[in-house]
């Protein structure tokens, strides 16, 4: 919820106070940095599309008519901003496309334990990441943002550029989809 | 009740979209449906596993770092310089690869065919656009097949998207379109043509 | 006498072989059309999905555009067909140990007035547009054909890779 000092520091950004936007920046990066890091799985790709995201935002600025929350605003560009990279590096290398399984899981470490250390909760983990990593890009889109980030369907929408009935038919398809890949660990207890 | 109806409803419940009437609804038919109860288990199970997924370790020097990277590109656009943050290596090649190209492509053009400018530089029309295709694809039917199959994968991508599921009708009269004859669209367009009007 | 009917037994095999020859010419011609007919047929549907959300088109527009887009679209389908068929009748002629020039520039002719009653049925189809569409949606219509295009040229290539991967096809 954007409260009166976030709406302040906006009127600021918006008259070129680049300490401002910093720190609307501040208040936000890591839910941006995050959502983009679930879309694109690579860290250095994550900072660098962050980083151009806030960049854009500042650049931007006077369009800016207040009409939504700032931080839908900016998600929008971040969203936006990595779809397009995501389709762009898509053309360049089909076979990302090709290989609907494959994943790089959160680009962090190599998820392949040692069988004595896996528990079947932390494979369920493992597999869930895996899945969700391997849903259709817009299907992927809406789940992060709702899910990892708790927006409502309608804030999504507004991010997304699409109806709140198309939000709510993406995230039933979604767990459709992770409910059928995971049948055997869910059906488990 | 068609539990395919229940399913979606489930998941609005999860993210708490799901009215207060359809609840009572739902509530009714999960008491009466057994594969109603075991999916909502399991997409309740789901929901909780994914809320409980581990974020990657971020030190706070990183974002010391990405506040003053900021803080510095801020500061540059604002004194006018296009102060150019390096890219990622392989952005660097492409671009650079895809500017040097783009200089020769222009070059030999000026070179070869001095006074004769294109007729367009960019495709506008469907049947432009579709004969540059088929000139690639040439007398290939293998490649044809090929690209055939990308293109019904592509339709199947949308179609997927929850749009056009909201349209049913619609999307029945996309498909039965194809079939119709000459008369029966004219007529059909004057049909729909009445239908708008009112 | 022998030479006589070895003559005439190698005529008829060269004749049977050119008929069979023009059969099964005939039969991948047609093969071809239809597997090129199917392609463009998915290409167009590919186009209207994309074109519909690019263009945030009403569903009162839907229904203006697609009936009408369809009806240009089988009559352009059978005008390329024409066309192919002009195509190998020109080839066809050229082949020719002799080709007929006033044969040759009838068919050109055909040909030209084949390709302008192609190019006036993207013009009907724009003028249709035109009336339908927002000029805001005239513009993202420029810049939409542009982008299918290019996505079109993205599907090929995507094909080229899947054909390198799975290697090529054992001839039949």
């Amino acid at each position: 919820m954007e409260d009166s000092s976030d709406g302040h520091l906006v009127t600021k950004a918006k008259q070129g106070d680049s300490e401002a936007f910093t720190e609307l920046a501040r208040r936000c990066q890591e839910k941006i940095y995050f959502t983009i890091l679930a879309l694109t799985k690579n860290q250095q790709d994550a900072s660098d599309l962050a980083q151009e995201t806030f960049m854009q935002a500042f650049k931007s600025l006077r369009s800016f008519r207040q009409r939504s929350s700032f931080y839908t605003w900016i998600y929008r560009i971040a969203v936006n901003m990595t779809l397009n990279f995501l389709k762009r590096r898509k053309r360049e290398d089909a076979q990302e496309v090709l290989d609907e399984s494959q994943s790089s899981g959160n680009g962090t470490e190599d998820s392949s334990l040692s069988p004595e250390g896996r528990s079947l909760k932390k494979e369920l983990s493992e597999k869930l990441q895996s899945a969700i990593d391997s849903l259709p890009l817009t299907y992927r889109a809406s789940f992060t943002l709702v899910v990892f980030q708790g927006m409502t369907h309608s804030q999504v929408a507004r991010i997304l550029g699409c109806s709140e009935n198309t939000v709510s038919w993406r995230m039933h398809k979604a767990r459709k989809m992770l409910q059928a890949r995971l049948k055997s660990y869910l059906e488990g207890e | 009740m068609r539990c395919k109806k229940i399913e979606k409803w489930l998941s609005d419940r999860i993210d708490g979209e799901l009215s207060k009437e359809k609840e009572g609804v739902l509530e009714d038919h999960l008491e009466r449906c057994a594969s109603c109860r075991s999916y909502a288990a399991s997409i309740e199970k789901l929901q909780n596993e994914a809320v409980s997924l581990e974020k990657p370790e971020v030190s706070p020097s990183f974002w010391e770092g990405f506040a003053s990277r900021l803080k510095a590109d801020l500061t540059s656009f604002k004194q006018g310089k296009k102060e150019k943050r390096p890219l990622p290596l392989r952005w660097n090649w492409v671009w650079s690869g895809a500017a040097l190209l783009a200089v020769v492509v222009v070059g030999l053009y000026l070179l070869f065919f001095q006074g004769q400018m294109p007729q367009e530089m960019y495709v506008f029309s469907l049947e432009n656009s579709l004969s540059r295709i088929y000139q690639e694809i040439g007398d290939d039917p293998e490649l044809e097949e090929l690209f055939n199959s990308v293109i019904i994968a592509s339709i199947g991508e949308s179609l997927e998207d929850s749009e056009w599921r909201e349209r049913p009708d619609f999307l029945e009269n996309l498909l039965l379109w194809e079939d119709l004859t000459e008369e029966e669209m004219k007529f059909l367009e004057s049909e729909i043509k009445k239908d708008v009007k009112t | 006498m022998k030479t006589k009917s070895i003559l005439a037994l190698f005529l008829g095999v060269v004749f049977f072989s050119s008929v069979v020859f023009a059969a099964v010419q005939e039969k991948n011609v047609q093969t071809q059309d239809k597997a090129r007919r199917m392609t463009r047929e998915n290409i167009i549907t590919l186009m209207l999905l994309r074109m519909t959300r690019f263009l945030e088109l009403t569903e009162e527009q839907t229904a203006k555009i697609y009936p009408f887009f369809n009806r240009i679209e089988k009559e352009k389908m059978q005008i390329n067909q024409q066309i192919r068929r002009q195509m190998r009748e020109i080839r066809a002629a050229l082949d020719a140990e002799d080709p007929d020039p006033e044969v040759l520039k009838a068919k050109i002719q055909a040909l030209k007035e084949l390709r302008d009653a192609l190019k006036n049925k993207d013009t009907e189809l724009e003028k249709h547009m035109e009336e339908n569409l927002t000029v805001i949606q005239q513009a993202k219509y420029m810049v939409f054909m542009n982008a299918f295009f290019n996505e079109l040229r993205d599907s090929l290539n995507r094909a080229r890779i899947l054909r390198e991967r799975t290697g090529p096809k054992k001839k039949k």
